[in-house]
């Protein structure tokens, strides 16, 4: 067996884990108790948190390219009547384009 | 089979998949990149299913066992609250099937669409989106792992941009028609706190400590 298995079966395991005690923690909440208003607004900051460090953290592409290709994403998403796939495709525009600028 | 479920395969495709599938392309060629094999990198793609947790897991090389798994359990703990606020909305015999599938992108989409259909279409809609996405996630992590080495690096770094383009814009169309605003801004706002820990801190620690500082801050703020 390849060394990165046992690695890999025991972070399955711990995953399932993670989602079964999370969707057994709830099971008997209604869908307004405190607890899952709390849980949900802490995801929903994670998804946040988690898009603004992809764009401000050292990655492979500069920061300032970043930048630009989520500015450009949002003007073309938002100019194209909030469509996702037009966003999408300048963001990577830009980001590629003021990468090549930034050398 | 259930017209939800049917409905829920097809608002999978879209953005959602291509977004999706240009995360896994790049999973698969740095899978063969770090040496493992295809069977392996499907087996993450499947049973981890949370790119953050899978990337860290190519880390997991001989005497970086044990690091590689904390750490990716560190970087999918949100599947734990994220299950939680899934629970309420698919309640039901088929909850369990859910369990698997709880990660960003169904879970995303699943949060701002079940409300707005019925109970009993809940569970099916998630199914048959989640199985859609999940199907797209193992195709693509092959696809990649087969063309590795024939895309340029400027490719596949543009293909890891692809995702977090795809999130910032769900994350601004939920605040532009009034969506969690709160939680998500609170969010944004106590991500830099991330860049403040010290160096060599796992960046999962800091998505984690953002989420539930901003998380908890919006829910308190709600609470008033």
């Amino acid at each position: 067996m390849h060394q990165g298995w046992p690695p890999l079966l025991a972070a399955i395991a711990a995953m399932l884990a993670l989602r079964g005690l999370g969707m057994a923690l709830a099971w008997r909440l209604p869908p307004g108790h405190p607890a899952i208003t709390w849980a949900t607004a802490v995801s929903e900051a994670a998804l946040a948190a988690w898009v603004v460090l992809a764009l401000l953290s050292p990655g492979p592409w500069p920061i300032p390219a970043r930048l630009a290709g989520v500015a450009a994403a949002l003007i073309a998403f938002f100019a194209t009547g909030q469509r996702l796939l037009p966003g999408m495709a300048a963001g990577l525009a830009a980001i590629w384009l003021a990468g090549q600028l930034l050398g | 089979m259930h017209p939800a479920f049917r409905l829920g395969a097809w608002e999978a495709l879209g953005a959602h998949t291509i977004a999706m599938a240009a995360t896994f392309i790049a999973f698969g060629a740095a899978v063969r990149a770090s040496g493992f094999g295809l069977g392996w990198g499907l087996a993450s793609s499947a049973g981890v299913y949370g790119m953050a947790g899978q990337m860290v897991l190519l880390g997991a090389h001989p005497g970086a066992g044990t690091a590689a798994v904390a750490g990716a359990i560190m970087a999918n703990a949100r599947f734990l609250p994220m299950a939680a606020a899934l629970a309420p909305l698919v309640r039901g015999r088929l909850a369990p099937l859910c369990v698997p599938f709880v990660a960003i992108t169904p879970w995303a989409a699943a949060m701002r669409r079940l409300p707005g259909l019925a109970p009993p279409e809940r569970a099916p809609w998630f199914l048959g989106f989640a199985l859609a996405a999940w199907t797209t996630g193992l195709l693509t992590t092959a696809f990649g792992y087969g063309i590795a080495g024939q895309l340029s690096p400027t490719v596949l770094r543009l293909l890891l941009m692809a995702n977090v383009l795809y999130f910032a814009l769900m994350v601004t169309a939920g605040l532009a028609r009034g969506g969690p605003w709160r939680a998500s801004l609170a969010g944004a706002a106590a991500a830099p706190l991330a860049l403040l820990l010290p160096a060599g801190t796992p960046p999962a620690w800091g998505i984690l400590g953002a989420a539930l500082i901003g998380g908890t801050a919006a829910f308190l703020l709600r609470r008033r």
